[in-house]
């Protein structure tokens, strides 16, 4: 049954540069009751108006005559997590040929409209959205709060029903088994999904991600080449990411490079031409970086999708290959749009530095340096670091630029992209001889203190242990490999106590949080948030029984 | 263009022939009713100018289904609603009846502007012939998704009615529409016979 309810108590905003369109489509939500409208007229607009107020719909048209379209506005907003879970976002198109454009996505918008639009249309699709939503909120709340479980349970509890809502049951059932860590049982909700209908694009996508959570990477690979070499499947960007990821985690980052590039031919957006720039970067293809990171700043210029890494990553590139004054110009013309933006300032300043030295301004770019330092407090395992690391190394100051690499890879060292970067940075300044050093002292360092806490815990002296681990969070706060061991330790020394200490949950989830920001979606931290809940549960069971014995 | 295009091209300026005729008329003496059929066949001729230009993108462009899971039930809970609607504006005596609904299975993926703007099709031609009822139905046979629309008129090969706005356009698009849904190497297909009750015609549009 659909949705019987008012409209009347929804916000609308409409996207929209044509004032006739946006008239017309104004006109239409009022015949359906909807009064409380607001209008942009392009993706900025927009942008402004999604951040600073709760809409319920949202008509975009997809053709917005700028350099945004609907669905590249639609993607960020999604990928920025920008639209409330309970918000409506329909594209409105002139086009019959959107349908290819969705295809070659896997974040569709609730509906697609073609224009001309009736308002019996959209009251149409409106309604039946609201149902979806409806029927599918006892998963969606609980995803919301990140109650997995629950969320599971009410996924299994619609598909009961075998009702109009099964499908989308299934899907969510599936990325929650994904994000619960339980890959066997995700594939087997993919391919259940698979035997109502063999092309499903999500699913054929979610048991390929399976494979590769699960480390079956050669199976993963094999998946997603038949999604690509599917009729429906050849533009399906996921894919080739699935296939990019698995490889670089069976250390071929070449390979992962060349299947970005394939991407990006496929579908040349600015974030298809960054993911190349920066991996052609680290493998050291100067060309291609250059090529990729021109083409993502120019087609996001002034665009909300815009990105300052990009530019700062183009400006190293070219000083790389020896042509400092156009690296220069670079910066400087991005410097006005990109001056408040974090970590802008010093990259920039580093890389004027690197230019100073290369064009034979020493006495400059000692003051440059000097500016360049003072922004930055700490080592961080992050491009800016880098970037002032290989300028002291150029201007000579050789125990600055090392120091500054060794608490980079500190930070994070079993980051393989930060150490690839590194290795890089010391080879081209002339330290080819110290990356072996640099990158095996810091990462040895971490694992012999892992090493110390772990051997504690076998001694039963946890407090010690755990105090070990804690100074080495409290050291180096983003370090992902040093925040998984700290709670695996922590999840260990709860189990060892057999107490539900309230405060050592709230340090072990403060750690998983803080993990999930550093690596989003990594499999590593779906598994040890796994670990974390079966210890809650061995826990949890004992005192059940209590209670009621 | 084809010649089947052009022809269908040719009729849709008649028809917009007819309703310069009787805007014209209106301005000689303005009546609400005169008003009222006007804008009808006004955006009849809207109608048909959606499913002509989609006609002529299947055959320029290629058409491109997009499947989602759809119900339905509710699509032909819907066409009937706006066809009830739409009929007693007319004044035409043909009733839209839905028999059992129960059949609709709960979901199938299928295009749903698409599909819509087939059955729409069906509908219309249905209406044109039809003495007394058009019936609708949906219902899952052998794997495939059977749509039906069934009128009890004087049947296939019969004249045809001196009703306006004749043309091929209808079956044409339901075909396109048809053919672009394709699925484990099947492709949905239409066809056009007499009615199973022996009175009047029935169309059938499955889709894999």
């Amino acid at each position: 049954m659909a949705y019987q309810g008012s409209l009347s108590h929804i916000h609308a905003l409409i996207i929209e540069d044509m004032a006739v369109q946006q008239t017309t489509l104004r006109g239409q939500l009022a015949l359906l009751g909807i009064s409380e409208v607001d209008v942009a007229v392009n993706a900025n607009d927009a942008h402004r108006l999604i951040k600073s107020r709760r809409y319920g719909l949202i008509l975009c048209d997809f053709n917005l005559n700028q350099q945004t379209d609907g669905q590249q506005l639609f993607e960020h907003l999604r990928e920025n997590s920008l639209l409330p879970p309970d918000c409506l976002f329909f594209m409105v198109t002139a086009e019959s040929g959107y349908g290819s454009v969705a295809a070659a996505t896997e974040h569709h918008p609730d509906a697609y409209l073609l224009k001309p639009i009736t308002a019996s249309d959209i009251e149409d699709r409106l309604k039946a959205m609201l149902e979806k939503r409806q029927a599918l909120l006892p998963i969606n709340s609980r995803l919301a709060k990140d109650d997995l479980p629950g969320a599971l349970t009410a996924a299994d509890e619609v598909l009961a029903l075998r009702n109009r809502w099964f499908m989308p049951a299934l899907q969510l059932k599936g990325q929650t088994l994904l994000k619960l860590g339980r890959h066997e049982e995700a594939k087997t909700a993919y391919q259940q999904a698979l035997e109502v209908r063999k092309d499903l694009m999500w699913a054929r996508l979610g048991l390929a991600r399976a494979h590769k959570a699960a480390g079956q990477f050669s199976a993963a690979i094999k998946l997603a080449q038949e999604i690509l070499d599917s009729k429906d499947g050849n533009k399906m960007v996921a894919a080739y990411d699935v296939m990019a990821e698995s490889l670089e985690a069976t250390g071929d980052p070449q390979g992962a490079l060349w299947v970005l590039r394939d991407a990006s031919l496929v579908v040349p957006s600015s974030r298809r031409h960054r993911l190349v720039g920066e991996s052609a970067y680290r493998n050291g293809d100067l060309d291609m970086a250059r090529t990729a990171l021109s083409k993502a700043t120019k087609a996001s210029r002034g665009s909300i999708v815009a990105q300052p890494q990009d530019t700062l990553l183009l400006a190293q590139t070219l000083v790389d290959l020896g042509e400092p004054s156009e690296a220069l110009r670079v910066v400087q013309d991005a410097t006005p749009a990109y001056k408040n933006a974090p970590n802008f300032g010093v990259t920039a300043l580093a890389i004027q530095a690197q230019v100073e030295v290369a064009t034979g301004k020493t006495e400059q770019a000692e003051k440059t340096l000097v500016k360049a330092r003072a922004g930055l407090s700490k080592g961080k395992a992050d491009f800016g670091t880098v970037t002032l690391a290989k300028a002291e190394l150029q201007a000579g100051h050789e125990e600055a630029g090392l120091a500054l690499l060794h608490s980079a890879i500190s930070a994070d060292h079993e980051n393989v992209r930060i150490k690839q970067m590194i290795s890089k940075t010391l080879a081209e300044t002339g330290h080819e001889d110290k990356i072996e050093a640099v990158i095996e002292s810091a990462a040895a360092g971490m694992q012999s203190m892992v090493a110390d806490a772990r051997k504690l815990l076998r001694d039963s002296r946890i407090d010690d242990a755990v105090g070990i681990i804690e100074n080495a969070v409290h050291e180096h706060p983003e370090n992902t490999g040093v925040l998984l061991q700290a709670a695996q330790i922590q999840c260990m020394a709860l189990r060892l106590k057999k107490t539900l200490d309230a405060e050592r949950i709230d340090t072990i989830r403060d750690y998983l949080d803080r993990l999930d920001k550093l690596l989003p979606g990594q499999d590593r931290v779906t598994m040890m948030r796994r670990y974390f809940r079966e210890t809650l549960g061995m826990l949890q069971a004992p005192e059940a029984q209590r209670v009621t014995s | 263009m084809s010649d089947a295009l052009a022809l269908i091209a040719h009729d849709l300026k008649n028809a917009l022939g007819g309703l310069e005729a009787e805007l014209s008329q209106l301005i000689d003496e303005p009546t609400p009713v005169m008003a009222q059929r006007a804008h009808l066949h006004c955006s009849e001729l809207r109608r048909q100018f959606i499913q002509f230009l989609t006609l002529y993108g299947a055959r320029t462009n290629g058409l491109s289904a997009l499947c989602e899971d759809e119900s339905p039930g509710e699509l032909l809970e819907a066409l009937q609603r706006v066809w009830r609607v739409k009929l007693q504006m007319e004044g035409s005596p043909v009733l839209i009846e839905v028999p059992d609904p129960s059949h609709a299975p709960a979901f199938w993926y299928f295009d749903h502007r698409l599909v819509q703007l087939a059955l729409d099709a069906a509908i219309h031609n249905a209406v044109r012939f039809a003495r007394s009822t058009v019936w609708l139905d949906v219902r899952e046979r052998d794997g495939w998704l059977v749509w039906s629309v069934q009128d009890d008129g004087a049947g296939l090969g019969s004249a045809e009615p001196s009703h306006a706005n004749a043309t091929g356009l209808g079956t044409a698009l339901s075909e396109a529409v048809a053919q672009v849904h394709r699925h484990a190497n099947r492709t949905g297909h239409i066809s056009l016979a007499a009615s199973p009750t022996g009175v009047g015609a029935e169309f059938t549009m499955a889709l894999p």
